[in-house]
């Protein structure tokens, strides 16, 4: 038998119209003529979809009892007895009660679809199981129920319900997805219109097949902190030779595949200085042009260099070449050192055409030759003096001694500058001992007979000595001049890059923390006697670690952690300080600029408080001095009643100027910035209580929902409990007398949330944001209103949390107050 | 035997509402519109209850509590002008036994007057509200005739509570009270257990009668003088 075909209706959210749109695809198919009957419909209430069935056959569900309640499941061999052509069957991932025949629906349709039968269903982005751990990361609410991604790829045809973020909200606020009163704290949450727009990017990624690429890019975007698949680094190590465009190129093949991100890093043998034909400038350009970032470190050991860059930069690989020449490999063993010290990375060598850069003749410092070739010095010398030895005394009738003294001198000084001192030192012993013994008189012994002989071996000996000195004190000098211009240019490029971003400083710190390999650079600030830091690079360090420092101003040095630094790092850096002093001062009078700009927006503020608060002032005091001044009237004899109104009327008039001074008070305090929130950890259910005693609810009832795992919130409980007040007093003012206002709480991904929903006449959405941002009444109705709102506004994003406004499905105002959770023990 | 109050006040329209309520309802009122002349009456006099207004002119009304602390542990209710005064959680600290926020409805002054003044209003062994009853010594507690049932640290926090009858018991002194010094607590663990007895308790858990909040501050008891403690409180 021929299996069936499926088709899937894939909708990012709930209520985007996958079962009415199925439903649709099954008449049109009956209409060809088709026996489609309806396996399953969920309709959730909403009545399009409901009319949608219209006579179409429907398989009688099949219930099952479980702990005592019956749930009804769609109804597997109800299906295959009936045997029609095509089956609607919504809700893949859905499932079952304990008792059916498969545990999940998809089971169930792969049963079917075995049979012969052609399915349609229906499934969210949600629900694929390679999604769900980002969807849940997005939205903050779990999914439990999942389908895997094979079974839905599998499908012959998937079609995206595609529906724009706003279309859904509106749905959403017409009651039109869920009912009023299920909307709570995670479904609104999930439903807000940055997380719809990801959901939706994501399902057109995952039809696309593309999504591994975007995730990181999502994740970002949304501000989601948690790693949920960390990204790939490559460290390339380019050399400045010709084979590093074919290892860049192969790099960033290597990185499109898995979405990493490029770090090409050229070290610099600090040992081996006259190698400096090295050009990285195609690397560079390459570097950017995959969009990844060049660095440029200088070390004695190159490996150990690469293989730390590639820890401190987090680096997951790192990809090298090596040129097809073997010999080259074994001799570079710069690629056996990096997989030596590897350990974890990963390493990859490859094989690059590309010759290496030409060798120079490189020199030396006293003391840095390698043992090998100090051996190898000597060594030499002894086979060397030897023969030149023998050369010389075989055709000794013809030669001088001095000529003979002459032919020892250019060998050990060319030994002398191949092995350094020592080896000079031993060379021009051996030679002294070889010429007494084979031409000095008498031959053959090491006496000598004649005082000027003796003379010229010692002046031999010491002359030889001289020059062994002077040859390596040059080798030295011009080995730390082409130091000294190399770092300079290092120095150069890294100003050059810093240029650019003018009063960033970190840029800055970054280079100079990558040029001199330290572990951390920091510019501490002197604030009260104490030094604190301003701007840091690189990882968290204690003072205590501090290890050099140099002043920048009266205020502020430059601080470095791990630096093994000589003498002309630090004159280095010294040119740096400058750079650093200069990015100081431009920041601090961007500093100052703005808080001279903040200064007059704050008067002008002033000024349209006071305008606008000036009407809600005097209402209050009216109607109390009309009160209490008829109380006062000595002509009338108030009854006990009257009186009693009469002061009532004054109560409550001092309970609506109290908030508004009270509201006024907080807003000149927001504006000045002089509110200091003293943060602790409270209640969501203390919070709220404690809110609501302070309001007059004008006899409205309240619809308290609080969830029973919220954790504690950071705040400070006197401002938050204003917010709510605020919202809530306002809801009371606004919301019909006859329905109850809504107030539900829960934890959201990353904070915790509180809603206080209303069934009043809601605020449009392009009022919002205008009341949101200065003290602006929206009509005579709601007079102080706009006060409250946006001073509950100004202490939100004082507390860390936000503000939101929203409409209640169905009609109302929904504000959804964002309250930071305490931070985890 | 009429207990004697100071209400320290540079307001003189306060002292004279204050008197007034206060000489009503029997007790013995001195006012006082400076802190030194406060200070010296402390010292010459017999008190059994201090009103104190934290902004006075001169020695500020903090520096007054510490020098009444320093020689008497007369029971002090600080009044600060705004209820987001960092300047009363320092006075709570340094002693004050509570604080009313201006402006204050005098139905909440006389409850925490009378909290303090009565200092075992409350039999210890019981409690009984018109929503539940609590027997501290059988460790039974019913609500409309049906037994609930409290934990060991529940039944600790409403004795600590209904102990104090009305006043303020700080989040630190409950804490310190219910678990001891030294025992570590978490503090999201013990606003469960106030979630739970407010659930089993409660008419109303969200928003609670009896056990009272103070954001940040602390809790109190509010027994049978619930009714008043209706009265709205005014932020």
């Amino acid at each position: 038998m021929t299996r069936g075909t499926l088709r899937v209706y894939l909708g990012l959210a709930p209520g985007v119209g996958k079962t009415f749109r199925m439903l649709d695809e099954g008449w049109r198919r009956r209409e060809r003529g088709a026996d489609v009957v309806i396996g399953l419909v969920e309709t959730h209430g909403r009545k399009l979809t409901a009319e949608q069935i219209r006579d179409m056959e429907v398989v009688p569900r099949k219930s099952y009892e479980y702990r005592g309640t019956v749930i009804e499941e769609m109804d597997l061999d109800a299906i295959l007895a009936r045997s029609p052509q095509m089956v609607l069957v919504d809700e893949l991932a859905h499932t079952n009660a304990p008792g059916a025949a498969n545990e999940k629906r998809w089971e169930d349709v792969e049963t079917i679809l075995e049979a012969g039968i052609d399915v349609i269903t229906t499934v969210n982005i949600q629900h694929l199981e390679s999604l769900n751990d980002v969807v849940e990361k997005i939205t903050g609410v779990v999914q439990r129920e999942t389908v895997p991604d094979a079974i839905v790829r599998r499908a012959e045809q998937i079609e995206l319900v595609d529906i724009t973020p706003e279309a859904l909200r509106r749905r959403m606020a017409h009651g039109n997805i869920y009912p009023a009163e299920k909307i709570d704290a995670s479904l609104s949450n999930f439903f807000r219109s940055g997380n719809l727009t990801a959901l939706r990017e994501l399902s057109l990624l995952w039809l696309a097949d593309r999504v591994e690429d975007s995730l990181k890019k999502y994740l970002d975007e949304h501000d989601i902190q948690e790693s949920w698949e960390t990204r790939e680094r490559l460290i390339v190590a380019v050399t400045g030779s010709e084979g590093d465009e074919a290892l860049l190129r192969r790099a960033a093949r290597m990185a499109s595949r898995t979405g990493a991100e490029i770090l090409a890093v050229h070290v610099i043998d600090a040992g081996a200085l006259q190698q400096r034909n090295a050009d990285t400038t195609l690397a560079r350009e390459l570097t950017v042009e995959f969009e990844g970032t060049f660095q440029e470190i200088m070390d004695e050991d190159v490996a150990s260099a690469l293989v730390s860059f590639a820890r401190s930069e987090r680096g997951t690989q790192i990809v090298m070449g090596s040129s097809r020449n073997r010999k080259s490999i074994k001799r570079s063993g710069t690629v056996e050192k990096v997989l030596r010290q590897a350990h974890d990375l990963d390493v990859h060598i490859i094989a690059v055409g590309g010759e290496k850069p030409k060798r120079t003749w490189r020199r030396r410092k006293i003391g840095t030759y390698p043992w090998q070739r100090q051996v190898g010095g000597i060594v030499g010398a002894g086979l060397l003096l030897p023969l030149v030895t023998w050369a010389l005394a075989s055709v000794r009738s013809n030669v001088s001694n001095s000529t003979a003294f002459l032919v020892y001198l250019v060998f050990v000084l060319g030994l002398a500058s191949w092995g350094g001192v020592i080896v000079g030192l031993v060379a021009a012993l051996a030679a002294s001992a070889l010429e007494n013994f084979y031409f000095v008189r008498p031959l053959h012994t090491f006496q000598i007979a004649r005082p000027d002989d003796a003379v010229a071996i010692v002046a031999f000996f010491l002359f030889a000595l001289g020059s062994n000195i002077l040859v390596n004190l040059f080798a030295q000098r011009s080995s730390e001049a082409e130091r000294a211009r190399a770092e300079a240019e290092i120095l150069a490029r890294a100003a050059a890059t810093v240029a650019t971003t003018s009063d960033d400083l970190v840029p800055l710190l970054d280079s100079l923390r990558a040029v001199f390999a330290v572990r951390a650079v920091a510019v501490l600030e002197q604030r009260d006697g104490e030094w604190v830091t301003e701007v840091a690079s690189g990882e968290e360090f204690d003072s205590s670690e501090l290890n050099a420092r140099f002043p920048i101003d009266d205020d502020h040095v430059l601080v470095m952690v791990g630096a093994s630094l000589d003498n002309q790092d630090r004159q280095l850096i010294g040119a740096f300080v400058g750079r650093v002093a200069a990015g100081i001062e431009s920041q601090r009078l961007a500093q100052e600029a703005a808080e001279r700009r903040v200064a007059i927006e704050t008067d002008e503020l002033r000024t349209s408080l006071l305008r606008a608060v000036s009407h809600d002032l005097r209402t209050p005091l009216a109607t109390i001095e009309a009160n209490v001044s008829s109380l006062l009237q000595p002509d009338v004899t108030w009854s006990a009643n009257e009186q009693n109104n009469f002061l009532q009327a004054v109560e409550r008039e001092v309970h609506r100027l109290t908030r508004l001074v009270t509201n006024l008070l907080d807003a000149a305090r927001l504006e000045s910035k002089i509110v200091k929130p003293r943060v602790v950890e409270v209640a969501l259910d203390d919070l709220v209580a404690s809110a609501l005693e302070t309001i007059d609810s004008q006899g409205r009832v309240f619809d308290i929902d609080l969830a029973d795992d919220v954790p504690l919130i950071s705040t400070d409980p006197d401002l938050a409990e204003r917010v709510i007040a605020n919202i809530v007093s306002n809801a009371c003012r606004f919301g019909p007398p006859d329905q109850p206002i809504r107030i539900c709480g829960g934890a959201t991904s990353d904070g915790v949330e509180l809603l206080v929903i209303d069934r009043g006449p809601g605020i449009p959405e392009k009022k919002r944001v205008a009341l949101m941002a200065s003290f602006q009444n929206l009509s005579d109705e709601r007079s102080g209103a706009g006060l409250g709102l946006s001073v509950a506004s100004e202490i939100m994003t004082l507390l860390g949390g936000e503000l939101r406004f929203e409409d209640t499905p169905g009609g109302g105002l929904t504000v959804a107050i964002d309250l930071v959770r305490e931070s985890s023990p | 035997v009429s207990r004697r109050i100071l209400i320290v006040d540079d307001e003189v329209q306060i002292l004279r509402a204050l008197r007034t309520n206060l000489e009503a309802r029997g007790y013995v009122v001195t006012t006082s519109q400076s802190g030194d002349e406060a200070l010296r009456f402390v010292r010459d006099n017999e008190l059994d209850l201090i009103i104190l207004d934290l902004e006075l002119p001169g020695t500020s009304g903090l520096e007054i509590l510490k020098a009444i602390r320093a020689k008497s542990e007369v029971p002090v209710i600080i009044l600060s002008a705004r209820s987001g005064d960092p300047e009363k959680m320092l006075a709570l600290d340094e002693g004050a036994n509570d604080y009313l926020a201006k402006p204050f409805g005098v139905g909440d002054l006389l409850m925490r007057v009378r909290a303090l003044l009565q200092f075992n209003v409350n039999d210890p062994s019981g409690v009984s509200t018109t929503d539940f009853t609590l027997d501290f010594v059988n460790s039974v507690a019913t609500r409309g005739g049906e037994r609930v049932e409290l934990t060991a640290v529940e039944w600790k926090i409403l004795h600590v509570l209904v102990l104090s009858g009305g006043r303020l018991v700080t989040d630190r002194q409950l804490l310190e009270e219910v678990f001891g010094d030294d025992e570590p607590h978490d503090a999201a663990h013990f606003r469960h257990h106030i979630t739970q007895i407010r659930r089993k308790l409660e008419p109303e858990p969200a928003r609670p009668r009896y056990v009272r909040t103070e954001p940040g501050i602390g809790y109190r008891f509010y027994g049978s003088s619930a009714s008043l403690a209706r009265q709205a409180k005014r932020a």
